[in-house]
């Protein structure tokens, strides 16, 4: 497999965008990835496409606002993981010399409110067991059972994500909390309140890669490289697991540590971490599964602020899914975008390690699935 | 059965499953749900619902096996917010139930949501859960035993 560098990457801002369409949105994150990357677009060979919620064929219906140039454009679907599966895609298909340079992109328009995860008549909605945050309140209750948590603690990754939000022009919500604020917003499912919920957003992201040895026609100076990554799909733990949800720790740390090997790496390595908090308790979920923490005690390392920007181990320094926004077709490229700044420097005043940073660590789910990514400096 | 037929209750006598094959037997509102599992015959995982391929083996020799109607609760939330298209009224618990050995499941609980704590022992007991075009619809849902006490079997 051939070395494989991260040359540019874009936002369009994350919010709600009403007036504007996925052409739109997708074309300007599109514009900013290939600006960073100095690949014209006519360079591109194949261009992955996560996207979830949009009809037939929208990745090419974005794809070809840059130009017609006849590439393929391969729409790719996994939920909220859908834009990581798209960057796996292109990574293997430059890693193994079929084409040099590739375009990631993800993108997403969502309804408000919680997000529909079954059909309108299916016994899980009529059910009243299809509520998004459920999977993650059971877990944090038992959680908290377990360690001796407390529900201010969920809370507080919460306060930090807003906190790093607001340091971000391209978050959703670029306004810091308090604890109270968080803990006296609306209970969505006890304990998951409406601030420890990720929004529905509109936005879109993208990457360029390129094999390393083609890199320095467009750009030189310090790169991301892919160093590891892993994929699953949720393997099936025999009794004591939850009967609903995502992925849990076991695949988190059973998908992790095929990255590590690949990589040549492991959790003592990483500088900074991108983890799939769609609901504030995941952040201390992902940081246990991933080795960052031991099992049981990364609650109170996000109370003690470890998770922090100029924490030990600093995670979601963008905002993450509770403030940077969670487009769900996007989500996963926006995660690669903020590694890659922290790696090459660019982070501006997120920056972590002072600008000292060079291993990357990506976590990004979609019911059941899991992407799992490690990129170098 | 008369599908218009309407008992006093402004119930249907038309008793259909929410979900077809969840449950062993018809079920009857009101008393325990038979719940309809299936058990691997390789390895011995069970399963709910029942399932053609085991998930931990792959193996396709599953037999129908009857679950226990009773279990403890290994987790559970308080829902506050209407899932559109829901029949369930917030507030109410969803809970994961521990059958034993066997599977984990999931369901609702509605009375006394406030009093549940973890591994409380709950009863499976089947209940209308939607009167819909003359049919009454039925599902599982978990009730408390009370004070939290041991059953005394079925
Ligand atoms: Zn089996």
């Amino acid at each position: 497999m051939r070395d494989v560098v991260v040359l540019g990457a874009g936002l369009h801002r994350f919010g709600r965008f009403p007036d504007k369409s996925l052409p739109d949105l997708g074309r300007e994150a599109i514009e900013n990835a290939l600006d960073d990357s100095g690949v014209p677009f006519k360079d591109i060979e194949v261009a992955y496409v996560g996207r979830v919620l949009a009809g037939m064929g929208a990745g090419l219906s974005v794809v070809s606002e840059m130009g017609r140039t006849g590439i393929p454009v391969i729409n790719i679907e996994m939920a909220c993981g859908s834009s990581t599966s798209a960057f796996r895609e292109a990574y293997l298909s430059v890693a193994t010399g079929v084409y040099d340079t590739a375009l990631v992109v993800g993108f997403e328009k969502m309804q408000r409110g919680l997000i529909q995860i079954a059909d309108q008549k299916s016994y899980q909605t009529v059910m009243g067991l299809a509520v998004m945050p459920a999977s993650y309140a059971l877990q944090a209750r038992r959680y908290m059972a377990d360690h001796g948590a407390t529900a201010e603690m969920f809370g507080q990754v919460s306060v930090k994500s807003h906190r790093n939000g607001a340091l971000n022009p391209y978050a959703q919500y670029q306004t810091a909390v308090t604890l109270d604020d968080v803990m006296n917003s609306r209970s969505i499912a006890d304990p998951v309140t409406l601030l420890q919920c990720s929004p529905t957003t509109d936005g879109a992201a993208a990457v360029v890669i390129c094999a390393a040895s083609k890199a320095a026609q467009y750009k030189s100076g310090r790169l991301a490289h892919v160093a590891g990554w892993a994929t699953g799909s949720g393997k099936y733990e025999p009794t004591g697991d939850s009967a609903e949800g995502e992925a849990d720790t076991g695949e988190i740390g059973r998908l992790v540590a095929m990255a590590w090997e690949r990589a040549g790496l492991g959790p003592e390595d990483v500088d900074v971490t991108q983890v799939h908090d769609a609901f504030a308790p995941g952040e201390i979920f992902s940081i246990e599964g991933l080795g960052l923490v031991p099992v049981g005690e990364g609650a109170q390392a996000v109370w003690d602020g470890r998770t922090e920007i100029d924490g030990d181990i600093p995670v979601n320094t963008d905002g993450g899914l509770l403030s940077r926004g969670h487009p769900i077709g996007a989500t996963g490229c926006a995660m690669v975008t903020e590694i890659v700044r922290q790696l090459t420097g660019e982070a501006g005043p997120r920056q972590v390690k002072g600008g000292d940073a060079h291993v990357g660590l990506i976590q990004n789910a979609g019911i059941g699935g899991m992407n799992i990514l490690v990129l170098t400096s | 059965m008369n599908a218009a037929a309407e008992t006093t209750k402004g119930q249907s006598e038309d008793i259909r499953p929410l979900s077809a094959g969840q449950f062993i037997a018809a079920p009857t509102p009101g008393e325990r749900a038979r719940l309809r599992g299936a058990r691997c015959r390789a390895c011995g995982e069970t399963f709910f619902p029942p399932r053609r391929y085991c998930a931990a083996c792959t193996s396709g020799e599953m037999e129908d096996i009857e679950l226990p109607s009773s279990g403890s609760v290994e987790s559970f939330t308080i829902v506050h917010q209407q899932l559109p298209g829901s029949a369930m009224i917030p507030p109410y618990a969803i809970v994961n139930v521990r059958l034993g050995a066997g599977p984990v499941v999931q369901t609702v609980l509605r009375e006394g949501h406030e009093m549940l704590e973890l591994d409380d022992d709950v009863a499976l007991v089947v209940e209308t859960v939607l009167n819909e075009d003359s049919h009454s619809y039925v599902a599982f849902i978990a009730r408390r035993l009370a004070g939290g006490s041991k059953e005394e079997g079925k």
